[in-house]
């Protein structure tokens, strides 16, 4: 199945593994700022401010054995277009693939009008230790 | 409690249900558990691009169509770019048409500001400065591609051979005979200019502020627990996330697949409330209006250009240009002065007092309409046009024209009534020309106007007043005053 446009996910990624988060969107004329919200199972909870995603990337650490979500809110400030576009990359350094690759990593462009808010969700699953 | 039910008072909860709302559900025949997340958690919401670059990239359909679709657009611009078959500068025009999809290979071309009858070259790469972009610089190459004969020489023959000898001056205009190479720089800092991508970093921590304070509401501690729920469920039952995410629900058996689909439905539930109240917050605070500040922002704008042509087509041209425009409620001025709590980014980003008290600082400051506020303008431009000589003596045609310099300032003050462009709006203008006929006499002008715009319906009725020490093309007029009644049409909705 294709990689779906607000959704990613990612099975059984190594322990230590990094989910690399990064964002484009804003312009001289358009604003869009990003807002990730990180979920872990066992109840930590995350946020990042725009900044470090936007350009980014940001890297955020994956623990074993938890699963975890990763909610990003896009508020488009002004209406304009962002590219999102997120990868997992193992503590060797080499890209995992997202479920469903190719393409092995998430990348969407979501267009949004004036105020709205658009949400864009990555669940993980880390291996079993 | 159901899933479905609880999912269905989320919803209502949200306002997100119309006169009649029915249960979310999955469509186990055709989609994944993911997919059913998804559109839940986003049926109200947004438009994402129907073809992904991945996608267009790697589906040969899909490359082919957007090859055929970028093709089709060019082909539009060049077809704008050619000229029409009366059109004395054609072959100049045919010429740098061909030229196009070179300019455009190479990148240089600015498809946004070249129209039917010009070209816009980006000659950014040029600048010394690194990262131009954001230092809100621009050099662009301006290219007429339909240069014609000046008209001032064309009109200097004889009416007999006038046509044919403007044909004949039309040939000799090369392809690159009327060019402007242009400069522009406008000062952004978080006093001056529009750029958001320089005022994000202001406006940022602000939106982070409300994130955070949804994110602590009952509502959103509920969503929490609800997305926990969605992942817990797949680990006990030992599904992968690939299987989510690529198995058609209607894969799995019973009764997992009934404890899935309710856990998907849950937790999609459990998103969009999350979003919502991010957007609840938003709204309730009015940062949605932030930008509207950013619209008042005050600009300090400087160009210069420079005419490069073929004598024939006319001598060349330097000028120069610089702009200050200001309001006094902007967004600088609410970040270093009422809303300075807005301006601490590592508190107010907490969500917690600083933000609630930058949230109450902004409302009180928008409760003043900003629109009907005077706008201030300030603007001085010099403009140099250089001699050139012209002497056909078969035809009996000698024409000398001189430098000619310019200065030009004027100071302007407006503001709309009640903050409602349909009441009208009143403008003021001072203004000071050194040489009000381009020419070496240099007879000056000082103007003053104050102009009433009535506004009704489509249609804007300027009513002015001016007084001018000096009429523009007569010359033995000391002092003027005139009226003016004008009818402006406006595009519907501007």
């Amino acid at each position: 199945m294709p990689q779906l446009e607000r959704i990613g996910s990612w099975t059984r990624v190594p322990n230590g593994s990094r989910m690399r988060i990064s964002v484009v969107g804003t312009t001289a004329e358009n604003l869009v700022t990003a807002h990730p919200f990180v979920l872990r199972s066992d109840g930590f909870e995350q946020t990042l401010p725009d900044s470090m995603v936007q350009p980014g990337p940001s890297n955020i650490l994956l623990e074993a054995p938890h699963m975890y979500s990763i909610l990003v809110d896009l508020n488009f400030a002004t209406g304009a277009t962002a590219e999102i576009h997120a990868a997992v990359v193992t503590p060797a350094g080499d890209v995992f693939p997202q479920d469903g690759a190719p393409p092995g990593e998430f990348h969407s462009v979501i267009t949004g009008t004036e105020g709205q808010i658009v949400g864009v969700t990555f669940i993980i699953s880390t291996e079993p230790t | 409690m159901n899933s479905k039910i609880s999912g269905l008072i989320v919803l209502l909860g949200l306002g997100l249900a119309g006169p009649v709302m029915a249960d979310p559900t999955c469509d186990e025949v055709n989609e994944s558990l993911l997919a059913c997340f998804q559109r839940i958690s986003g049926e109200s919401g947004p438009q994402v691009a129907n073809v992904r670059a991945e996608d267009a990239a790697a589906d040969p359909v899909l490359a082919t169509n957007a090859v055929a679709a970028a093709k089709t657009a060019t082909d539009e611009e060049l077809a704008d770019a050619k000229p029409s078959a009366d059109t004395g500068g054609g072959s100049t025009a045919v010429t740098l048409t061909d030229l196009t999809p070179i300019f455009d290979a190479l990148g240089l071309l600015s498809s946004d500001d070249s129209t039917s009858d010009q070209l816009v070259l980006n000659l950014n790469f040029l600048l010394p400065v690194q990262d131009v972009e954001n230092k809100n610089t621009q050099l662009q190459l301006v290219v007429n591609t339909q240069p014609v004969p000046l008209d001032q020489l064309v009109q200097a023959f004889d009416e007999s051979i006038r046509d044919a000898r403007k044909d004949a001056l039309q040939k000799d205009i090369s392809t690159f005979g009327d060019q402007e190479l242009k400069f522009n720089w406008s000062l952004v800092s978080t006093r001056f200019g529009r750029d958001f991508r320089t005022l994000r970093g202001l406006l940022s921590p602000v939106y982070e502020g409300a994130r955070e304070k949804s994110l602590a509401t009952a509502k959103s501690n509920d969503a929490k627990k609800g997305m926990r729920a969605f992942m817990q469920t797949l680990q006990d039952n030992n599904v992968p996330l690939a299987d989510a995410q690529g198995k058609k629900i209607n894969t799995f058996a019973e009764p997992l697949r009934s404890q899935l689909v309710a856990a998907t439905i849950e937790a999609a539930t459990a998103r969009a409330t999350i979003t919502q109240e991010f957007a609840k917050e938003m709204a309730g605070a009015d940062l949605n209006r932030l930008t509207d500040l950013v619209d008042q922002q005050p600009q300090l704008l400087f160009s210069i250009s420079h005419n490069f042509r073929d004598e024939i087509v006319g001598p060349e041209e330097t000028s120069a240009t610089v702009t200050w425009e200001m309001t006094r409620r902007n967004l600088g001025n609410f970040m270093r002065g009422e809303g300075a709590d807005c301006a601490k980014s590592d508190d107010v980003r907490k969500g917690a007092d600083v933000y609630a008290s930058c949230v109450t600082a902004l409302k009180k400051y928008l409760s003043q309409d900003l629109a009907d506020q005077w706008r201030f303008k300030l603007e001085g431009s010099y403009k140099r046009v250089d001699a050139v000589a012209y002497s056909f003596p078969t035809d009996g045609v000698a024409l000398d024209l001189p430098k000619t310099e310019r200065i030009e300032v004027s100071i302007g003050a407006g503001r709309e009534f009640s903050g409602k462009p349909d009441l009208g709006r009143l403008d003021f203008e001072l203004s000071y020309d050194s040489n009000i006929n381009n020419d070496t006499t240099n007879k000056d002008r000082l103007t003053a106007a104050i102009t009433l715009t009535k506004r009704v319906g489509d249609l804007d009725i300027p009513f002015s007043i001016v007084y001018a020490n000096r009429n523009e093309f007569l010359g033995e007029v000391d002092h003027e005053i005139g009226m003016h009644v004008g009818i402006k049409f406006r595009q519907t909705g501007k």
